[in-house]
């Protein structure tokens, strides 16, 4: 048994070697820490260099903060080739343990002001070194960080070339226990907000400007292209030529490895579809969706294929010329329409109500204007707007010359596919306008219209088949006062300078043709004829004058009228009767029955001879004419028979005309 | 000589004589062809309604607003002699004596001289001073050369001629002719 001095060296020794290994760790520990103080720029260009060997990154400043933190400031990696900066930090703080960096654990990282630039150079910066020089233990060496954050970064897309739209974005994360791996299946939530993208095409300009979009998604789900969902809140989406640049590109781009989509939630996203035809006014509509489990591009497909409907109320197109002037008003337009349809500037419907048509000079010129334009548009290859289904109910034609309105009675609906909006002188041939079936009374013109229906189109340039009834309106009767036609047809055009009508149906045992032009001048002149044949003169000199004056026989007249808005100017009448027949003034039948018994014989008889000498008249042959202007006018009508001829003259004096003069000369003469 | 008269005188009174101790021959008044009774008869209508000759803004149609409405000018006032103007142009025109050209006015192609010829040529002169004044006045508010507008009008005018009415028409080397509206 040993002496107690030398048993108490003994028991020294584990204490004196405990010391020596504390104080050697010690040492060791304040080396280390000397060394990363004073050699830390040194470490951590050298670790950067590892992990990015193709980027030239500068760093302002490298400090130790506290015993386990390192602060690096005014960080900037550049492109190596280009020395374009890709990515900057004000500050990057990188917390640790010391007993942790063996198993390459960070406690945490706080990125500060972190700017990144994704344009051509960005991948080959941020590409890790695949040379032959790492090992796959080196590429097995995985970084865990317990928490990865960042208050405040932007990120710009630039320069990418279509389909890669330009991209500017604000964003913020805190991540916890970030493994950087394919193997993190932990959700992170990316935050993102004010997003403006653009389109680098043909026509660049604006094609998003989202308000907030969050972002949930796996490392691991990352590397297999797949997003667990995005959330978008507020903003605009701008369907244009920018947009269709962007598709159109994306479409004809090589195919990649689709990405998905686990939920994809939209709200209050408005669209706004810009560019329309005619000089109309950008669309607004606000989109809600949810969609699940889709790919990115069934996504983009399940959003342009729903149908989205807006209204639109009290659209006027004014005047090129003059802009206090309609020339179309749409109290209410439905616009039906999918995403992708607006990308192929295809518009699904138009559904009007109640449009009224101002046709004039200013129409035309409108559409002129529009065909124009699309002339020039069509030498630039631009594609033209057009809408698979127009319909319109319950139109009304105004006719409109200059300031001059007046609209015309009746309603008019049609339908017309595959309309190009481009090319608005096309759909004027192509449209037709479907006249339902109405009465139509209209009293200040003692006019009634039974069964009115039919079809009117506009012929621009004036159509050469204006006779062809294909196009017509029908009209079961017409009723001027007391006199009516029966089984009409109306064939109206319309053109630059007039509205031209012509029309023809069934009258008194005859058949009546006629026409007028309404021309598009200031004061609305017009002119107008209307011919007959065969026409039975019996009804219609017993409409005339029941009971007092008659001639039989078929009439065939012509008469031609000149007018300005409801004003008559002039007319002339011609007429003729088509064979023989007899003249009756009934009326004189009271006169000889008036004759005073108390009458001399002699005087008695010659009356009564004088009278039946007019009463009765047997004619082979009648006509004469007739003229009005100026508020006079004269007509003329001459029967000549086996018993001598039978000439009357009637004068229409002007109103306040001194005394009976007949006023003016008498070129003319009775037939 | 006096022998001679007195068996003259003889000869004479011996036939009535002879003529007077026959019977009294009868006088048929019935003719073969029916009797032709020509007659010519002339009404005279007089107006008496007031003609106001103020404008006169017109009734609204459908489909026009107030705001659109506008008055009639004051050259179409139907003045008296405005209207035995119309009526005597409208005289001359079925006469074949005047006839619308292309620029807008009437012109006279046959002057029937005497007093229809002065008539005739004052209502040309006033007829065209009108027109020529409307003209200038739509080129003012059109801010259109007068000779286009002219050229418009001369092209309504041909439009709104009845059948048979002169026209002057631009043949296809650009000569002016005269024709008659079919």
């Amino acid at each position: 048994m040993k002496s107690g001095p030398a048993l108490r060296r003994r028991r020294r020794w584990p204490r004196r070697l405990f010391w020596l290994s504390f104080l050697t760790g010690l040492m060791a520990s304040l080396a280390g820490i000397a060394a990363l103080v004073i050699y830390a720029r040194a470490i951590t260009l050298y670790f950067v260099h590892q992990a990015l060997p193709q980027a030239n990154v500068q760093i302002g400043s490298v400090a130790m903060t506290n015993w386990t933190t390192v602060r690096a400031e005014r960080v900037a990696v550049l492109d190596s080739k280009a020395g374009v900066r890709v990515a900057s930090l004000d500050a990057i703080d990188i917390e640790f343990r010391p007993w942790n960096l063996v198993t390459r654990r960070l406690a945490a990282i706080r990125l500060t002001n972190l700017e990144a630039v994704i344009g051509p150079g960005f991948t080959e910066t941020f590409t890790p070194n695949r040379s032959g020089t790492q090992t796959s233990a080196a590429e097995s060496a995985v970084w865990t960080v317990d928490r990865l954050q960042c208050d405040y970064g932007v990120l710009q897309i630039s320069e990418l070339g279509l389909p890669a739209p330009g991209v500017i974005l604000n964003f913020a994360f805190d991540w916890r226990d970030i493994r950087f791996s394919g193997t993190d299946k932990q959700l992170r939530e990316l935050t993102i907000w004010g997003l403006n993208a653009s389109s680098p095409g043909a026509h660049p300009g604006p094609v998003a400007d989202l308000d907030l979009v969050s972002l949930s998604f796996s490392l691991e789900g990352l590397s297999r292209r797949v997003v667990d969902a995005i959330s978008v809140r507020g903003g605009t989406l701008i369907i244009g030529d920018s947009l269709q640049d962007l598709v159109a590109a994306e479409e004809k781009a090589p195919p990649s490895k689709p990405w998905s989509v686990g939920a994809l939630a939209l709200r209050d996203v408005e669209v706004r579809i810009a560019n329309l035809p005619g000089n109309a006014p950008d669309i607004r509509l606000t989109i809600n969706t949810d969609l699940q489990n889709i790919g990115m591009s069934d996504a983009g497909q399940a959003l342009r294929n729903e149908v989205h409907e807006i209204v639109i109320t009290d659209f006027d197109v004014f005047s090129p010329r003059n802009p206090t002037r309609k020339v179309i008003a749409l109290p209410s337009t439905t616009i039906s329409f999918t995403l992708a349809g607006l990308l192929r500037q295809q518009i699904d419907q138009i559904r009007v109500v109640r449009p009224r048509l101002y046709v004039g000079e200013d129409l035309f010129w409108y559409m002129d204007q529009t065909q124009g334009t699309n002339s020039t548009a069509n030498q630039t290859e631009e594609k033209a707007w057009s809408v698979s289904n127009l319909v319109v109910y319950y139109g009304t034609v105004v006719l409109a010359a200059g300031d001059e309105r007046v609209g015309l009675p009746l309603n008019f609906e049609t339908t017309a596919q595959n309309v190009d909006l481009g090319n608005l002188a096309a759909l004027r041939l192509r449209a037709t306008l479907n006249v339902p079936s109405q009465d139509i009374d209209l009293p200040d013109y003692h006019l009634d219209l039974v069964d009115l229906n039919g079809e009117m189109r506009f012929a621009y340039p004036r159509d050469k088949m204006v006779n062809n009834l294909v196009n017509t309106l029908r009209l079961d009767q017409l009723r001027w006062r007391q006199f009516h036609a029966d089984d009409l047809w109306m064939a109206v055009t319309f053109d630059l300078n007039q509205v031209h009508c012509e029309f023809g149906g069934k009258t008194y045992s005859g058949y009546l043709q006629g026409g007028f032009d309404f021309f598009f001048l200031p004061g609305s002149p017009w002119t107008g004829w209307v011919s007959a044949s065969g026409v039975d003169c019996r009804r219609l000199t017993d409409i005339l004058a029941p009971q007092n004056f008659r001639i039989t026989g078929p009439l065939r007249f012509l008469v031609e009228v000149n007018g300005r808005t409801r004003v008559i100017e002039r007319v002339r009448a011609t007429y003729e009767m088509e064979s023989g027949g007899k003249m009756e003034i009934s009326k004189l039948e009271e006169l000889l029955k008036a004759i005073p018994g108390t009458w001399p014989a002699i005087k008695a008889s010659a009356t009564r001879v004088a009278v039946e000498t007019v009463k009765d008249f047997s004619y082979t042959s009648a006509g004469g004419n007739a003229w009005y202007a100026g508020n006079q006018g004269q007509l003329f009508l001459k029967l000549a028979g086996p018993d001598g001829e039978r000439n009357f003259v009637v004068d229409l004096h002007p109103p306040n005309a001194p005394g009976s003069q007949n006023t003016g000369t008498r070129p003319n003469s009775p037939p | 000589m006096n022998d001679s008269c007195d068996s003259r005188l003889w000869i004479a009174l011996g036939t009535l004589l002879v003529l007077g101790g026959c019977s009294t021959p009868s006088v048929n008044l019935a003719t073969t062809e029916p009797i032709k009774v020509d007659i010519n008869m002339r009404l005279d209508v007089y107006q008496h309604s007031t003609v106001n000759t103020t404008p006169v803004a017109p009734k609204p149609t459908p489909g026009a607003s107030a705001a659109t409405a506008s008055p009639t000018p004051v050259s179409d006032a139907p003045t008296l002699a405005s209207q035995n103007r119309s009526a005597l142009i409208q005289k001359f025109k079925m006469s074949g004596n005047l006839g619308e050209a292309v620029d807008g006015l009437l012109v006279v192609r046959v002057d029937p001289g005497g007093l229809d010829g002065s008539q005739l040529r004052e209502a040309v002169r006033e007829e065209n001073a009108v027109r020529m004044n409307e003209m200038q006045r739509l080129s003012d508010e059109q801010k259109l050369p007068l000779p286009t507008i002219q050229k418009q009008q001369g092209t309504l005018n041909t439009d709104r001629a009845f059948k048979g009415e002169w026209i002057q028409t631009t043949r296809a080397d650009g000569d002016l002719a005269w024709t008659q509206k079919p």
